[in-house]
């Protein structure tokens, strides 16, 4: 018999604030999707995330991207975040989409996550596709997101699922 | 670059389970092996969601990049066709494939198969309609540990046949799967 799953773990709006940390993450799932649907203050700025609190150089990421009519790739080394998209969050009314599927979040490997960004910014924003990987081993406990200026305004929602 | 603090959802308990998502059949693979098979497969669901974190098994290189295939219901004819579009380095590139005797699910790769994996996410829409060629759409991607380089693919493939999908099996272009690989079926209402 097959078992049910899929469950939302939480749910926060994000209003105010430039980050969100979603904490005692349990360990009973195989996967974690963490889905949000942002806007900022100012427009242009990068939501990104990390692991466990941890802020060192631990993380790389690999992303392709579309910007208008012009396609282009970047791989980015010993970072201390994982890279979620391409062309910044927009201002209200626009709501940028992100997705982010994180695999095996308990085993003891390295972690990889795959990120989808949909960011219109009313005709000048971007979608990407981005691989991110965290060197840490340990089981993921806790996911923080941030932006890295300005912060997230009214009708900002995250909801981390369990898979 | 600190964190600023901001708010914190914690203490996570309460699990709501919405029935909408069923898990069908998982495995972690305790050795290599050739390729994988979910067979038995249930009509009952409006599609299918295939999630993988699987590498092949090669050693000595610093990354290897090969095909991801999959297989339904055994069929070897050359009823698969498939496009995407995928960057590798600092490119983007696409590439198709007709009358294929596999599927493309997109890239493995390669970094040290003991240490990380690559992640996908396969959907197979309106599965078990006996009146339509299925639709399998799917997107996956690695980084080689801050090595410049990784790839990410985003391809869709249609199986040529109204047979309800009733198996699947996942193969690498070349080598084994690895152990320590999860593949995951689920079902979705």
């Amino acid at each position: 018999m097959a078992t049910l799953t899929y469950v939302p773990l939480a749910t926060q709006n994000m209003s105010g604030s430039s980050s969100i940390t979603f904490s005692s993450i349990p360990t009973g799932y195989t996967d974690l999707r963490l889905v949000f649907s942002g806007i900022a203050t100012i427009a242009g700025y990068n939501p990104l995330i990390r692991f466990n609190g941890d802020t060192g150089s631990n993380y790389s990421n690999t992303q392709m991207y579309a910007n208008g009519s012009a396609t282009s790739a970047q791989n980015y080394q010993n970072r201390t975040y994982c890279l979620i998209d391409a062309g910044g969050v927009d201002t209200s009314p626009n709501a940028s989409v992100y997705i982010n599927e994180i695999f095996s979040y308990t085993n003891s490997y390295r972690k990889t996550m795959l990120s989808y960004a949909a960011e219109d910014q009313n005709n000048g924003g971007a979608v990407s596709l981005t691989a991110n990987l965290w060197r840490g081993t340990s089981a993921i406990n806790s996911i923080t997101i941030y932006l890295n200026s300005g912060t997230f305004s009214t009708n900002t929602v995250a909801t981390l699922w369990g898979i | 670059m600190a964190i600023i603090p901001g708010v914190v959802a914690s203490s996570i308990s309460g699990h709501l389970i919405t029935g909408n998502f069923s898990l069908i059949s998982q495995t972690t693979l305790g050795s290599s092996t050739s390729s994988y098979t979910f067979s038995s497969i249930p009509n009952t669901y409006s599609s299918l969601q295939l999630r993988l974190n699987v590498n092949d098994d090669s050693t000595g290189a610093t990354y290897n990049n090969f095909n991801l295939y999959f297989r339904v219901n055994g069929d070897s004819g050359n009823n698969y066709y498939s496009s995407n579009i995928y960057s590798f380095g600092s490119s983007v590139n696409s590439q198709g494939a007709s009358q294929n005797v596999y599927g493309t699910i997109g890239n493995i790769g390669y970094a040290n198969a003991s240490t990380q994996f690559t992640g996908t996410v396969i959907n197979f829409a309106d599965y078990a309609n006996t009146n339509k060629y299925k639709s399998i759409q799917s997107m996956n991607g690695i980084d080689f540990n801050s090595s410049g380089y990784g790839f990410v693919v985003a391809g869709y493939s249609t199986w040529a046949s109204t047979s309800a999908i009733n198996s699947i099996t996942v193969v690498p272009q070349s080598n084994n799967l690895a152990a320590g690989s999860t593949l995951s079926l689920y079902g979705v209402l």
